[in-house]
């Protein structure tokens, strides 16, 4: 019967004749490579076994009479109900921020109450996004300062290069992710809203600051 | 007559009530399984989230697809429900005051008019999808439906009854549970596969499908298509519970029963990944369908003897 069928196979595929006889996979307890009709090689991982036994047969058949594989995978779903939940009851709860966290941009002010920035545009010129506009003025008692710092927050891609580049620490992102708006022109910030959220988050910035100096 | 209408519109009214909690139940326990927490705004602890969906849904606009057979279209839904409605009112035997007295064959033959729905609703949503999904769904509850029936048959053969209130005089115990286990098995695999549930939602198919036989549905439609859907689930579970543990569905170990049949389905959903198709025909066709023929022949002797 089974040169029969293999008669009509190799009538059929004359190259895949040899497919059908099983070549010793397995000499000296290894396996061996054989040589595939395509030229390729190719390592059978399972190696064909024509005459299970008796112990095989029975564990195979009590697998499936007590359906153990299926069994065990609901225990597996029926554990994880009992776990812990992952959510965080998020309005309410909140995760923790790393002290690098980059969220909405802010201008410090000194502890006398004088702005950090000098205007030395190297946010803006460092800027990959190009979203930060400065124009500057000699102020009346000689120091340096921004007439107009504005920052478009939907150009802005927070890579934080601006706090990087920042020589007194006065343009940086403080830990404030919740400040969608509904309108576009809401998120053009000009100099006021930046010192605004600079005074703010101040002792928020503080902390992190200081929580990160040795790494900056 | 006139009270058993009443009695049974009644059992109808609170399946339906209890459809919208079902629903509750599953996004809890799949919330569970995936360590989530599941719906937990409405009120305490998302009681209410059902009826807060219900209000939502019923709210939106009916609409159906311009090409669309719009007459068997908005029917197909409602067609669903009533398929729910006539099969649950089945669940009440004859001496608690159902009107059937045959109802295992009236069960039979409202669960064969269950693939009419998922029919109607694919064909006239002229949707690719659609199609394809409920020409799947009917392809495999067809398939199942056959071996549903006989291991349906078989108990009908160990109780000597055509009616539901016959199971509670016929309890399997003692060897005959042994002998029977392997049948429930079989009889929860084709359930599911009836119900179109999770390991065989071939007629959802939401990886090539989008959502099978009800993407066009929404709003009213949905919501009918859904509670039908759901209902059959319930149905199933009270079902089960009945014929195997508790004999009758009125009892309390029933209703627990059929509690703990339900999370069995929310259970797989959240367990198995979907089936292959081809596995499933053939998993119907020469698995479970010689298994419980086997089982109708002994059964048939069986229940001479007892």
């Amino acid at each position: 019967m089974a040169t029969t069928y293999m008669k009509l196979f190799s009538v059929a595929r004359p190259l895949a004749s040899h497919a059908l006889k099983p070549a010793p996979l397995v000499a000296n307890g290894q396996l061996q490579l054989v040589r595939h009709q395509s030229g390729g090689e190719y390592v059978q991982t399972n190696p064909f076994k024509d005459v299970p036994t008796y112990g095989e047969l029975t564990e195979k058949m009590a697998n499936t009479l007590f359906v153990t594989e299926l069994t065990r995978g609901f225990m597996v779903t029926l554990g994880a109900m009992f776990k812990e939940p992952a959510t965080i009851n998020y309005p309410f709860e909140k995760g923790p921020l790393s002290p690098r966290f980059r969220g909405e941009h802010a201008l410090r002010r000194y502890a006398s109450g004088e702005e950090r920035c000098i205007a030395c545009k190297l946010c803006e010129a460092v800027c990959p996004a190009q979203a930060i506009t400065i124009e500057a003025e000699e102020r009346s008692d000689g120091a340096r300062r921004t007439t107009r710092y504005d920052i478009d927050m939907t150009k802005c891609i927070y890579c934080g290069f601006c706090q990087e580049a920042c020589p007194v620490d006065a343009i940086v992102e403080g830990p404030n992710f919740e400040f969608s708006t509904e309108t576009h022109e809401e998120l053009l910030y000009n100099k006021e809203k930046l010192l605004n959220n600079g005074d703010k988050w101040e002792a928020e910035i503080a902390a992190n600051i200081e929580a990160d100096y040795l790494y900056r | 007559m006139m009270f058993d209408l009443v009695v049974s519109s009644y059992v109808v009214v609170l399946m339906l009530v209890n459809v919208a909690f079902v629903t509750l139940m599953e996004r809890k326990i799949l919330g569970c399984a995936q360590f989530r927490k599941g719906p937990n705004k409405v009120s305490l602890g998302g009681v209410l989230q059902p009826i807060a969906d219900a209000i939502k849904l019923f709210g939106k606009e009916i609409m159906s697809p311009s090409m669309s057979n719009s007459l068997l279209f908005s029917v197909a839904p409602a067609l669903g429900l009533v398929v729910f409605m006539l099969i649950t009112s089945s669940l009440i035997g004859q001496s608690h005051g159902g009107f059937i007295e045959y109802s295992l064959i009236y069960i039979l033959c409202i669960m064969s008019l269950g693939v009419y729905p998922l029919f109607v609703a694919g064909w006239s949503s002229n949707n690719k999808y659609a199609l394809l999904g409920s020409l799947r769904g009917i392809a495999q509850s067809i398939s199942y439906e056959i071996s549903l029936s006989l291991i349906f048959l078989s108990l009908m053969l160990l109780s000597q009854t055509f009616s539901v209130s016959g199971f509670e005089h016929f309890l399997p115990s003692g060897c005959l549970t042994l002998f029977l286990s392997p049948l429930m098995l079989l009889w929860l695999v084709s359930c599911l596969a009836e119900t179109n549930r999770t390991p065989f939602d071939f007629s959802e198919g939401e990886s090539e499908l989008v959502s099978g036989f009800n993407v066009e549905f929404g709003g009213l439609n949905f919501v009918f298509m859904f509670m039908s859907e759901y209902g059959m689930i319930l149905f199933f579970s009270v079902w089960t519970s009945n014929m195997f543990i508790a004999g009758s569905s009125l009892s309390f170990s029933g209703s627990v029963g059929s509690l703990v049949f339900v999370f069995f389905w929310m259970w797989t959903r959240a367990t198995l990944p979907r089936f292959r198709y081809d596995k499933l025909m053939m998993l119907a066709w020469t698995s479970i369908l010689p298994v419980s023929l086997g089982y109708v022949c002994f059964t048939g002797v069986l229940g001479g003897c007892v």
